[in-house]
């Protein structure tokens, strides 16, 4: 590598002597977004670049009005997500994106993945939309030449971005919000942004909630012929949080370069909830957690033709688990992960219309436990990849490799055998009429997950033989849009994708050969059909009045193909609705906004065997928010009031997890500008 | 539209002259002219479900001999008031007198019900039950929930409870997550597993004095002890599951006038069903960790002269057709042999009716993990 590494850069050299560069764009910017002054209606936002895979963005004003309490519960208004939420603001919130499941998921901050090598799983109910810049959804990687080569690894991708300092005038913002509302939330946070020079500048972040987690819930049970079994109303337990955030970061501005360093903690003390069953209607199981990590980036173009990148990060996490309770089985257990994570990234651009990247990552992970019987593993991974890039006036074509090169040692047992995997991508999209922007796209995709340390290692349930659980893709899709300021009708979105997913080596919890003590097996096949539709619209009636809807939509069918012996082959997958929906409408008077949303989850099974018994009741909500921002002298004012789930509608999102009916909260923001 | 009928039931019949195929999917008296010579003395039998644990999907399923007809999952209909149904995780079902006991180790309680209706007569709560034995109007119930001891390790405990008042009454320590138990001349024997704590397992039968209700000693027998029962000689059979490792399950005889293992048969009980001095055992055999392979076993044991008997109890076509055996009932006078197969453990199970020489009569789906039977006289 090293040795190639100098006579790569000279080929360069000398192939792209004679070019021009420096233009970055190729297609015509015709579908960059026009800023409108003060637009109330920046809310359903049209995509900012194009992206040859499907792209689904919500920004920070979108994430302002939908005043949603964290990331998972915005995350719902895209098409072909499904959420896992155990209920409550402390509950857990997964992501699942095209059926492929939640450890296929990718999830960066700040342009860094957040890993858990533990199990796999990231909480997106724990981060808070306050310090958000953006949410960006891809399906497959960002094709973006110069990134990370773990930001080609997972089978979908969420970047989270946090609020970049800017100043329209003066040097120093501040922000102060509080939330209050149903379940005992009180919420408040602050935001110091600090201009130093130009090119240095500073923001601060804190955030406290907490919340006692009650709320009443129907328990009802109906017989087959519609007779009501049993109605009674109970209150869910055991679902308080006490949560701090805390963040730092500086970033500065280099000629033709920048850099961003940042510090981040999260504190956690919650009661988990747990199912509701019969004579169980409380639980006592409790979490710490604390989440560590300090990361920086820096960014350079070296040369017209050379852009290099270079990214760090160390992480802690820390997680207590109690179950104080002698009914069950008392545990008290004690987890320390730490990451250590570099990258370099480089793109070289060999023609205007022909781009190169090459990047190499390294991580080092280890894992730390008082659990009985821990095995302490440390997970070495090696991350390289490749991709050309070939930007015509018509054509986007561009072809990716990622080699994964895993070596696990473990301090008793056996370790897993080293993993060398290659995973392709190619990604095209045409625009058949250069002054339209109507993209046809499709894009092949294989992407795997790593077994996690619990896959492998646990006590008992632990398999280090597990191989790799592999996912392709493929995906066809189109993307129009229509922008036309001064009309009525400013803007036009579409966006339908037709997709097919395979996942095979799935790794399923089994009871292998006890049924006391169950087993990690890569038992699992899934086939995946579906469709995400995506459509918005943007109206301005006259200066006051504004308007924007947008709907999604998404059928998945996803079959469940794991034992062709089993009687419920073929049945779709745990928790998977043929039919999910999400309708937005969005009214804008002058400073006020009324926002009104819409989610649909139709019905869907429990299990694979998709029999009654396992039958799952389809749910919808209604949202409603009205709010008015102003300025007065230095302050700008955001004051909102949401009422969610006004149809008290009683619905579980997972099986013996009740979810909120009727509930509502109040958020008022200040800001000050100097 | 009739036309179609036809094609089909031709398809059908094709089907069924199928090899592999032929076995009824249901019951059907009417084609099994030998069923109404069981109804002289057990009129059905009912099946108890465990569903996973926090689905609070414990089910309740009972066939009928004279109408041959399978009914699953009967006790919400039945009792439609019961909040929460049955509950979360049925572990034992037993029929004695005239009611039927369920534990619902999940919802910690014991579900009471009248036998033949299973009409919800009390629930008992009991947290974290585990098995039962009966004697004279007495039940008594294992409980893994008992004292803390230093270092967080919790002992378990035995419950009496009287069959007619259904009041709880006197208790006893006894040593860690307790399994079976078996009664023996005034003795309660109870198999103590210690399995909270894979690496130091309990290795003792506790010997409770009846009279007194204590714990008046301890016989070491294996570590991980699970299940209990008598021979007709009043000797007691006592299994360990092993570490599920390097240390194979086994099955012990101990003298219950010495108190002493005096006879080791090398081989693990998954399941067991008693008639006369026959035992029906089935045994999972424990395959190297890496391998999703798994040996089931059916033999039998001879409890006169303590040996294991030649050969397997189940016909091999039958054995090829179980996913996961995970229990074993015979019919008390006619010796039917039922297994419950609990398939995958997230979808329904399945359970296998055979005659007494092991070949199948019938099959039905049943709910989520059969895992008990109860026969009802």
């Amino acid at each position: 590598m090293q040795r190639f590494l100098p006579s790569f850069l000279l080929l360069f050299v000398w192939l792209c002597t004679t070019q021009v560069y420096g233009q970055l764009v190729v297609f015509a910017p015709i579908d960059t977004t026009t800023i409108h002054q003060l637009d109330e209606v920046e809310f359903i936002q049209p995509r900012k670049q194009r992206s040859a895979v499907p792209l689904q963005v919500m920004d920070s004003k979108a994430l302002t009005l939908l005043n949603t309490q964290s990331v998972a519960d915005a995350i719902r208004f895209f098409s072909g997500v499904q959420l896992k939420d155990f209920g409550g603001v402390g509950g857990i919130k997964t992501i699942n994106i095209r059926s492929m499941g939640t450890q296929q998921m990718g999830v960066f901050y700040d342009g860094i993945q957040l890993g858990n090598a533990q199990n796999g799983q990231i909480d997106l109910g724990r981060f808070s939309i306050d310090n958000l810049q953006e949410i960006q959804l891809y399906n497959g990687h960002k094709t973006e030449i110069l990134q990370s080569a773990k930001d080609y690894g997972a089978a979908g991708t969420i970047y989270l971005a946090t609020k970049h300092p800017e100043f329209s005038q003066g040097k120093t913002k501040l922000t102060a919000t509080m939330k209050a509302g149903s379940f005992g939330l009180a919420n408040p946070a602050l935001l110091w942004q600090q201009k130093w020079t130009d090119s240095i500048a500073t923001s601060v972040s804190a955030e406290y909630t907490y919340a006692t987690g009650r709320y009443h819930f129907r328990n009802y049970k109906t017989a087959p012929d519609g007779t009501v079994l049993y109605d009674t109303t109970l209150v869910r337990e055991n679902a308080d949080i006490n949560a701090v955030r805390a963040e730092a970061a500086v970033f500065g501005k280099l000629y033709k370069g920048s850099w961003k360093a940042q510090i981040y903690n999260y504190y956690s003390n919650r009661g988990l909830p747990g199912y509701v069953a019969r004579n169980v209607y409380e639980h006592h199981q409790r979490q710490w957690d604390d989440n560590f990590f300090v990361q920086a980036s820096y960014n350079q173009q070296v040369l017209s033709f050379y852009q290099l990148m270079v990214k760090a990060k160390y992480a802690y996490d820390y997680t207590r688990y109690l179950n104080p309770d002698t009914v069950t089985r008392y545990i008290d257990n004690t987890y320390r992960q730490q990451e250590t994570y570099v990258s370099v990234a480089n793109a070289f651009t060999v023609f205007r219309w022909w781009k190169l990247g090459l990047s190499a990552d390294f991580q080092w992970n280890y894992l730390d436990s008082d659990v009985q019987g821990f095995v302490f593993p440390t997970r070495y991974t090696g991350y390289v990849s490749a991709v050309t890039d070939f930007n015509w006036n018509y054509v986007k074509l561009q072809a990716s490799v990622l080699g994964t090169f895993v070596h696990e040692q473990v301090e008793k047992g056996v370790a897993s055998a080293p993993r060398h995997v290659f995973t392709p991508a190619v990604v095209l999209s045409v625009r058949p009429m250069l002054d339209k922007v109507f993209d046809i796209r499709a894009f092949y995709k294989r992407a795997f997950r790593m077994p996690t340390f619990n896959d492998l290692y646990y006590t008992f349930i632990g398999n280090a033989s597990l191989q790799p659980e592999m996912a392709d893709q493929v995906d066809l899709g189109v993307t129009y849009r229509y922008q036309r300021p001064a009309q009525v009708v400013e803007s036009i979105g579409i966006q339908v994708d037709a997709y097919y997913n395979y996942v095979t080596n799935k790794i399923v919890s089994v009871p292998a050969a006890n049924p006391f003590r169950w087993q990690m097996m890569n038992l699992g096949k899934v086939q995946i059909i579906g469709a995400d539709v995506t459509f918005d619209m943007g109206f301005r009636f006259d200066d006051n009045w504004s308007m924007g809807v947008k709907g999604t939509y998404t059928f998945t069918q996803a079959k469940d193909l794991s034992n062709p012996n089993s009687p419920y082959y073929g049945g779709q997958i745990a928790y998977t609705p043929w039919h999910s929906a999400s309708a937005l409408l969005q009214l804008g008077y002058k400073g006020w906004h009324l926002n009104y949303s819409f989610l649909y989850t139709g019905e869907r099974y429990e299990q694979s065997a998709n029999i009654p018994v396992n039958y799952v009741e389809p749910w919808y909500t209604h949202d409603l928010s009205i709010g008015t921002t102003f300025s007065h002298k230095q302050m700008d004012y955001f004051i909102s009031a949401d009422i969610n789930n006004l149809s008290n509608r009683q619905y579980e999102v997972v099986r013996n997890y009740p979810m909120p009916g009727l509930n509502g909260k109040v958020t008022l923001k200040i800001t000050f500008n100097k | 539209m009739k036309k179609n009928l036809y094609l089909f039931m031709l398809v059908i019949s094709v089907m069924a002259c199928t090899p592999g195929v032929d076995e009824p999917a249901g019951p059907n008296p009417d084609d099994n002219p030998t069923y109404p010579d069981v109804t002289a003395d057990y009129q059905g039998f009912y099946v108890l479900n465990e569903g996973v644990m926090g689905a609070n999907k414990a089910t309740l399923d009972y066939f009928e001999y004279q109408t041959g007809e399978y009914q699953q999952d009967v006790f919400p209909v039945r009792n439609p008031s019961i909040i929460g149904q049955l509950g979360d995780v049925g572990t034992g079902l037993a029929i004695y007198g005239s009611k039927m006991y369920a534990i619902i180790n999940g919802s910690n309680l014991v579900e009471v019900m009248d036998a033949k209706t299973a009409k919800h007569l009390a629930s008992v709560e009991i947290p974290n039950v585990r098995c039962m034995t009966f004697d004279g109007d007495k039940v008594y119930f294992s409980s893994y929930a008992g004292q803390m001891q230093m270092g967080g390790t919790q002992l378990g405990y035995v419950v009496e409870m009287d069959t007619t008042t259904l009041q709880l009454g006197r208790s006893v320590t006894v040593g860690r997550q307790p399994e079976e138990m078996a009664i023996k001349d005034g003795k309660l024997y109870v198999a103590n597993s210690g399995g909270y704590t894979p690496e130091n397992y309990d290795n003792t039968l506790s010997v409770i004095d009846l009279q007194s209700f204590t714990e008046i000693k301890k016989i070491e027998v294996a570590i991980n002890l699970h299940r209990v029962f008598l021979a007709p000689d009043g000797s007691l059979y006592v299994s360990s599951r092993g570490n599920y490792g390097d240390v194979p399950a086994n099955l012990y005889v101990v003298d219950t006038q010495t108190e002493k293992v005096v006879k080791t048969l090398g081989k693990g009980v998954t399941s067991v069903a008693l008639k006369g001095d026959v035992a029906y055992v089935i045994n999972i055999e424990y395959g190297p960790a890496t391998e999703y392979k798994t040996i089931y076993d059916y033999y039998t044991i001879n409890l006169s002269t303590h040996t294991m008997n030649p050969g397997s109890f189940l016909s091999t076509d039958v054995q090829e057709k179980i996913i996961y055996p995970y229990s074993v009932a015979v019919h008390p006078t006619v010796g039917d042999i039922i297994i419950t197969d609990a398939s995958d453990f997230v979808t329904p199970g399945m359970l296998f009716y055979c005659n007494a020489d092991g070949q199948l009569l019938w099959k039905h789906t049943t709910g989520d993990i059969p895992g008990s039977v109860a026969f009802l006289p």
